[in-house]
């Protein structure tokens, strides 16, 4: 098989640059593509290059994209009735979620498969670093407000917030006045929830699927969690937060739980391969869950600068706005609320 | 192929042999890999035909071996009449034209296909012995061979003692890095005799027993196979002093190959459903995650030790 040339240059009608080429396979990738036009772009972009180069194949990867199963099957259909039925034969597209592909248009035959699996890996890569920091500054600022609140630590300095969440000042200054109503300011440019945000949380749990990155795996015969627990609690090399319904138990121990039927984590700035390295190295026989399958272990990672871990009997504890979002993420609403309604109760600033 | 059940074989072996034998005898083998996990229990039954008997340490084989195979003769069991050499040899013939011992119990028809037999072996004389070797044994008949492979010592490590039998059985975890030696990679050779209606590769059946073995394992309710490795180290040490770094580096190679490669799981799968994992509906996914473990964990600390 021939090498993949990254951010190649190809000689068309004019000089243009596509993602990947390797051979006669053109690659093109895109990130979470929220906006149809650009997706109809991308395709179009793809097409033009093809019907310069015509021995040439097209290859669209999508990776989370927003835009839903339905509509990019009714998209492509009409793509392919306005175009070349001789370019539309050489065009495909291939959509990915969770690092599976879970869609294909056109027929795409193994080696392409394992070159899209392979770009995807280096480019996804490329893209995680490149989104280390979290484009919503508002969520991510709310969740550090909640949990300062939730600890009792009174009011906190802007400068301060910006260091815990790694946002500049302007992004947490402008987060802060969509949620002006909510906030105490003081003098000393510090500030504070007056009380626990209501209609804000409601709003990031509608939203959590956008704010927050879980990676779900799964064996067909999984370990014990407490077996897992144990591994992680004698392997000091990586920083990871017990969140989920361990979390919960830690916050609320008397929290309406029985059992452990899953294991979440949090983690902080790691990239996608070192979240898999660390799944393998709980249990190699883990895999990455697809699309409808239920995860027995699953890894949130955090991009803000500081974990808010807390650590008890050096067991380090997910932050308690993760514990509860893992709550709602497993369909535990009843305990979700239960764990919520104590801390908002004991929460020090009440 | 027939369904046994090992307690009662291991039994029938153990009361047929010399009782100054017993503690020379080392079952290796699927049926060891029986007993060690299903013991005496009278549900499970193993499809298997050949019951290999290794007698150690190699300095009394050829007494040991001519004293159990004159007993057995005595007793009636029948010579297995299969394979290039049958015939005793004499004092002029080589060692590797020499017949192995091969012996039906006296109350089953050698005629029936699927009827199970012993076969009496040896452990290599030398860490230094490669490939198949023989050792003769001189009884009434004439002469025998026993056979030994250069992993065979590994297979019969530190070996378990049957608490009611005498005679001793091979560790499941030592028979599985036995095999994986054997195979550092999945070669093309097909078994001499079909798996259940199929022609099968050599190192697809046996590295297949290593998954059944990891399977068994798990049922048993082992958690991980990080023990495992430090048995291996062990034995390599003691068995290979000079060569033992680099048979560990190179152990897990044969099984990593099968576990990548689709066509050769299945058939190795396939020598487990009809074999040792009959009773359990094991599906290929199941092996493959097995495999998966053993190669993250036992082969992988295993490599590391090898390191340093």
């Amino acid at each position: 098989m021939e090498k993949i040339k990254y951010n190649c240059k190809i000689d068309t009608k004019r000089v243009t640059h596509v993602d990947a080429l390797c051979g006669e396979l053109i690659f093109e990738f895109k990130n979470s593509v929220k906006d149809n036009r650009v997706f109809q772009s991308s395709l179009i972009r793809l097409s033009s290059i093809l019907a310069d180069l015509p021995s040439h194949t097209g290859i669209l990867i999508l990776d989370e994209t927003k835009i839903s199963g339905l509509r990019l099957r009714e998209e492509w259909n009409n793509y392919a009735r306005l175009i070349q039925p001789d370019i539309i034969s050489r065009l495909k597209m291939v959509v990915l979620s969770k690092n599976e592909i879970f869609e294909r248009f056109g027929d795409l035959s193994k080696i392409e498969i394992d070159l899209v699996h392979e770009i995807y890996k280096t480019l996804s890569q490329k893209d995680a670093h490149k989104k280390v920091r979290k484009p919503d500054a508002l969520f991510e600022i709310l969740r550090i407000l909640i949990i300062q609140w939730f600890r009792g630590n009174g009011p906190i300095q802007v400068n301060k917030l910006c260091q815990l969440s790694g946002f500049s000042y302007p992004s947490v200054s402008s987060a802060l006045e969509k949620m002006e109503s909510q906030l105490k300011r003081h003098s000393n440019r510090s500030i504070e929830l007056k009380s626990f945000p209501q209609d804000l949380w409601v709003k990031l749990i509608a939203t959590i699927d956008n704010v927050r990155v879980p990676q779900g795996f799964w064996a067909h015969r999984p370990r014990d969690i407490e077996y897992l627990k144990s591994k992680i609690l004698n392997n000091t090399n990586f920083e990871v937060g017990f969140g989920g319904i361990i979390g919960a138990r830690h916050y609320l121990p008397s929290i309406d739980l029985l059992g452990t039927p899953r294991l979440d984590l949090t983690v902080q700035k790691w990239s996608n391969s070192k979240i898999e390295n660390f799944a393998k190295s709980l249990d190699p026989g883990l895999k990455k869950v697809q699309p409808g399958e239920l995860p027995q272990l699953v890894i949130h990672n955090l991009f803000r600068q500081d974990p808010l871990f807390i650590n008890d009997d050096h067991m380090l504890y997910a932050d308690e706005v993760e514990c509860l979002l893992d709550l709602q993420e497993s369909r535990l609403e009843q305990q979700a609320s239960e764990l919520l309604e104590y801390l908002k109760k004991t929460g020090k600033n009440e | 192929m027939n369904s046994i059940i090992p307690s009662e074989v291991i039994k029938t072996v153990a009361e047929a042999v010399p009782a100054d034998c017993l503690e020379n005898l080392v079952i290796i083998g699927s049926l060891a890999t029986a007993f060690a996990y299903f013991g005496d229990s009278r549900r499970i039954a193993v499809r298997t035909k050949d019951i290999d008997c290794l007698l150690k340490p190699h300095a009394v084989a050829s007494e040991k071996g001519q004293a159990v195979a004159t007993q057995l003769f005595n007793a009636g069991w029948k010579q297995r009449l299969l394979g290039d050499h049958v015939e005793p040899g004499n004092i002029n013939t080589p060692e590797n034209e020499l017949p192995a011992v091969r012996l039906y119990h006296p109350a089953i028809n050698p005629e029936d296909e699927n009827a199970w037999f012993i076969e009496l072996l040896t452990e290599p004389e030398s860490s230094k012995d490669v490939g198949k070797s023989w050792t003769r044994i001189v009884i009434d008949k004439g002469h025998f061979g026993l056979p030994s492979f250069r992993y065979l010592s590994i297979a019969a490590f530190l070996p378990e003692k049957t608490n009611d039998f005498g005679l001793f059985y091979a560790r499941p975890q030592m028979m599985a890095l036995a095999n994986m030696l054997e195979h550092p990679e999945i070669k093309p050779d097909r078994m001499s005799t079909r798996f259940n209606g199929r022609e099968i590769k050599r190192s697809n059946k046996d590295l297949g027993r290593v998954l059944a073995i990891g399977y068994l394992e798990q049922e048993k309710g082992t958690i991980d196979f990080h023990k495992w490795a430090i048995d291996w180290l062990t034995a390599l040490q003691i068995c290979f002093p000079e060569d033992w770094k680099n048979l560990a580096k190179n152990a897990g190679s044969g099984l990593i190959q099968l576990i990548g490669n689709s066509t050769d799981l299945e058939e190795a799968h396939h020598t487990c459903a009809y074999g040792l994992l009959s009773s359990f509906g094991v599906r290929l996914d199941d092996l493959k995650e097995v495999g998966e473990r053993i190669i993250g964990e036992a082969v992988a600390d295993l490599i590391e030790q090898s390191k340093k």
